[in-house]
């Protein structure tokens, strides 16, 4: 069941008794626009992309990019892929209602934006395969906080507790800073990310793979009110759309031309955050990494991108500078004293334990090797995991963790 | 003439009084049998003509009528052969009536006059000393099970011609074995076949002593299989009244075979592809399943997430009660299924979820239903869960030789006895049975422990059914150190026993 964003509430209900304005601007534009508006044309090709959903998940399959398709026009479009169905699909677009489009977007409480209006990104100006129109859920102010400073952070859905934490940090420090994180509300770590800007009272901007009403995943229901209130919801898709396989490559090249840099937190070697880097870098944009251990399998491809020349990101400052141009330090220095501090009131064999698994010796079968008696190793990591100081990942493994949640770069070790 | 005879009736594992009364009027011949007969107890009619024929006795040609009281009570199986026979013989005055008192008998009849062996024979001997029997005859081949009880006369009779010499009292009542010699254990599997695996082996030890439920999970080859099966050998040797009752369950079932009474805890490991009443009991007529039989034992189950859901979701009032209960429109029979569950399990579906040299291959939706499979409820009963995964060779190579069964098996027996006496007023015979009240009562905490568990609670949210787990686990690490008091480090350890939160979800 699609689930629709609050469209019986009062503040969406508001908004559209405001005074119209009606724009001069090439195209033309219906009475029912909303203080943003979108030009009927990019309208009916919003909904030709619907209409050729099934065809697009072919022409993918066949090797075309997904760039290239979105930059072909309408007629293009419908030559290049439709194929024997062209004529049917040629029916459907003439048949397609501008006022019921709408007011169907009006309906599931979302705005439109398309390329002709002076409010749409900046940032998208001038790409050849921008979208045509977007359709969005927040309100007026939040969608002025894209003039501002913004960062896409994204990277794996099976992500280790050092990847979520990281993401989770990073997000809030950056939110502190008055920066907008942009990420893709999937699991692990771009919901990390949305969460850190929630806990700062930042910004954050959710870009889906389905319709803007829509959330998905489903188990996500309540991250998606939470951005709705306080931040965005962008989609290039109708109202009700489900996501396939080539939407998500697809909203990955929103993001990565949304964000002034796109920082990969945790990504595996074959991780589909890897080709949001991809897009970044072909945009011109900075690309930055955060590195993990070179043992770990789920960091590979985050260290491989730094081998490829991305920026090393330790910290919230290294993506600042990045961005600003100005060597702002932000990171807290109270975290680490208050880590150092936790260190050095363990025990010698607690110590030890902790040591080892920063070494790799993850499970207590391992750990029974430094340790020499399974019930102690078992003992000492239960103790560690109550202060905080090392976790379980999804499998079992455990990891060191940074505490009381410090982002703490340059540790003397 | 009107003949009374008792008899029992096997409700689950319970024997009921059946009073079997014969009457023998003139008439045209016909042989009847009421009181809701099954079709067994129906077809008894053939084979106690013939038999009394083939034994050398009159078979009355009259009209004879059997009646199964009370009435009320479905009765099924041939077990009242003996019964009827001896009925007919009392009423149509071929044996003295007066020596049946106080005797009660069961048996099937062979059409030649013999004796066969009955299922639940030691059930009814137990239904019988309750009612107070003096007596009980029962045939040859189930006399060894009904040995084992004592305080009763036991007559084994081969051939129905020996009746008339048993109740004039010319054949001697077989001695009970009341108590047999403890026999000296032998397993074949033994713990020091597995090498490594020191948190696997940890686990298994507590859960031995404790009698926790134990969850295994790791990717093919990782060897809990083979881990699982060396559990018996530590397991501690049963009481009395524990081997009674396993008795009874298997003889109910018709597994009894080997040397009596049952000294083994049972090892029962179905395939996954049994059915929900395979597993739980029932069929018709309802026999009891392998939960029963793991009654005071191990059920072990591989591949859990295999086993069809609602066979699953069938196991929880059992773990959970210690009986399960069967519902018949004739009535609703319990079986008693107290054991100790062992499961095995794969990370995912590839199997290979956290494996250090294969990569897994499942998708993320994908990984989230198998890990779905196993329902909170289930995984609530389940006190340690633990990940297994495949030995290197550095790891096998730098540990010393590993313990023997015999070694684990003496602590695990010492932890045992600790429990039983701390245990004796509440009727609970090990740590996993207790709940909130006797963890406030008999799990006293060191000051260090207290904080680790309130921070525990705090960080970690435990929940209440969490808080029990890490209490009963604590308790048994605590007995397996000898000590009374549970220390901080019981605690750390029983907290690595659970589920850790990440694996629910993915942030």
């Amino acid at each position: 069941m699609p689930q629709r964003s609050p469209s019986g509430d009062k503040r969406f209900h508001k908004r559209f008794q405001e005074p119209f304005t009606k724009k001069k601007v090439p195209g033309t534009f219906s009475q029912r626009a909303g203080p943003l508006s979108c030009c009927d044309g990019c309208l009916r090709r919003s909904r030709l992309i619907s209409l050729l959903a099934g065809h697009i998940d072919s022409a993918l399959g066949q090797g075309k990019s997904v760039a290239a398709l979105f930059s072909l026009t309408d007629s293009e479009l419908v030559e290049a892929i439709a194929g024997s169905g062209k004529a049917g699909i040629l029916r459907k677009l003439d048949a397609v209602d501008i006022e019921r489009e709408h007011s169907s977007a009006l309906q599931s409480g979302l705005w439109t934006v398309c390329q002709h209006s002076p409010s749409y990104p900046a940032r998208f100006k001038g790409l050849v395969d921008r979208p045509a129109c977007l359709f969005v859920c927040g309100s007026e102010e939040q969608w002025q906080a894209l003039q501002g400073p913004s960062v896409a952070i994204v990277g794996a859905r099976r992500a280790s507790p050092y990847g979520l934490e990281v993401a989770r940090e990073l997000a809030r420090e950056l939110a502190l800073a008055g920066v907008a994180i942009v990420s893709g509300m999937a699991f692990g770590v771009d919901s990390a990310a949305h969460q850190g800007a929630l806990d700062a009272k930042g910004v954050t901007v959710a870009v889906l793979g389905c319709g803007a009403d829509i959330a998905y995943p489903v188990s996500k229901l309540s991250l998606y009110r939470s951005i709705v209130t306080s931040g965005l919801v962008i989609s290039e898709f109708p109202p009700g759309f489900r996501p396939r396989k080539w939407t998500f490559p697809a909203r990955n090249r929103i993001m990565a031309a949304l964000g002034d840099m796109t920082v990969v937190v945790e990504a595996g070697r074959r991780s589909g955050s890897l080709i949001t880097a991809g897009f970044a870098s072909e945009l011109g944009r900075p690309v930055g990494a955060v590195p993990g251990p070179i043992t770990a399998a789920q960091s590979q491809g985050t260290n491989g991108l730094i081998c490829d020349g991305a920026r090393p990101v330790t910290c919230a400052g290294d993506v600042l500078e990045e961005i600003l141009g100005v060597d702002i330090r932000s990171c807290s220095n109270g975290g680490e004293a208050k880590a150092n501090a936790m260190l050095s009131g363990l025990s010698t064999e607690l110590k030890r334990v902790l040591d080892a698994v920063g070494r790799g010796h993850d499970t207590v079968d391992k750990l029974t090797a430094v340790v020499n008696d399974a019930g102690r190793a078992l003992s000492s990591l239960g103790e560690l995991e109550l202060l905080g100081l090392i976790g379980r990942a999804f499998d079992g493994r455990y990891m060191v963790r940074g505490g009381q949640g410090a982002l703490s770069s340059h540790n003397e070790q | 003439m009107l003949a009374s005879v008792t008899s029992f009736a096997l409700q689950g594992i319970d024997a009921h009084p059946v009073i079997v009364e014969v009457d023998i009027q003139s008439g045209l011949p016909a042989f009847n049998i009421v009181g809701l007969p099954d079709t067994a107890v129906r077809e008894s009619r053939e084979r106690v003509r013939s038999a009394l024929r083939n034994s050398g006795f009159d078979f009355p040609l009259r009209r004879i009528t059997v009646n199964l009281a009370p009435a009320y009570l479905q009765k099924a199986g041939p077990s009242f052969d003996l019964a009827v026979a001896c009925g007919i013989l009392v009423a149509s005055g071929q044996v003295d009536a007066k020596s049946f008192l106080g005797h009660a008998f069961c048996g099937e009849l062979a059409l030649d006059g013999s004796l066969r062996a009955v299922r639940g024979a030691l059930c009814v001997a137990v239904g019988a000393v309750k009612e107070g029997i003096e007596a009980i005859v029962v045939p040859l081949a189930s006399l060894a099970e009904v040995q084992l009880l004592e305080c009763v006369k036991i007559y084994g009779l081969g051939h129905l011609a020996q009746l008339p010499g048993l109740l004039a009292g010319k054949l001697a009542p077989s001695t009970s074995n009341g108590r047999p010699q403890a026999q000296v254990r032998r397993f074949s599997l033994d713990l020091s076949d597995v090498r490594g695996h020191s948190h696997a082996k940890q686990a298994l030890e507590i859960a031995a002593a404790g009698g926790h439920n134990l969850l295994m999970r790791g990717p093919p080859g990782a060897g809990k299989t083979m881990l699982s099966r060396r559990l018996p050998s530590i397991l501690p040797p049963m009481e009395r009244e524990e081997a009674l009752d396993v008795t009874r369950v298997h003889s109910v079932a018709g597994a009894l075979d080997g040397a009596l009474p049952i000294q083994e805890r049972p090892f029962r490991a179905p395939h996954h592809s049994i059915s929900v009443a395979g597993l739980v009991g029932g069929g018709q007529p309802v026999r009891p399943g392998e939960i029963s039989l793991a009654h005071n034992g191990v059920l072990f189950l591989d591949e859990l997430a295999e086993f069809p859901r609602s066979a699953l979701e069938s196991l929880r009032q059992p773990l959970e009660r210690g009986y399960v209960t069967i519902a018949r429109a004739s009535g609703t029979l319990t079986f008693p299924s107290r054991f100790t569950l062992i499961a095995a399990t794969n990370p995912c579906s590839c199997g290979f979820s956290g494996d250090s040299q294969r990569v897994c291959t499942c998708s993320m939706p994908s990984l989230l239903k198998y890990r779905s499979k196993l329902s909170g409820p289930l995984l609530d009963r389940i006190d340690i869960l633990i990940d297994v995964e495949r030995p290197t060779l550095d790891q096998i190579k730098s540990l010393g030789e590993p313990e023997c069964s015999e070694v684990v098996r003496k602590r695990v027996l010492e932890a045992r006895n600790r429990q039983k006496i701390r245990l004796r007023d509440t009727g609970l015979t090990c740590n996993a049975q207790m709940g909130i009240r006797q963890i406030k009562k008999y799990c006293l905490l060191s000051a260090r422990a207290e904080e680790m568990v309130k921070l525990a609670d705090a960080k970690l949210a435990l929940g209440g059914r969490g808080y029990v787990r890490v209490l009963r686990v604590a308790r048994t690490a605590a007995d397996l150190a000898s000590s009374e008091r549970i220390e901080g480090d019981h605690i750390a350890l029983a907290l690595g026993y659970r589920e850790s939160e990440h694996a629910a979800a993915v942030a």
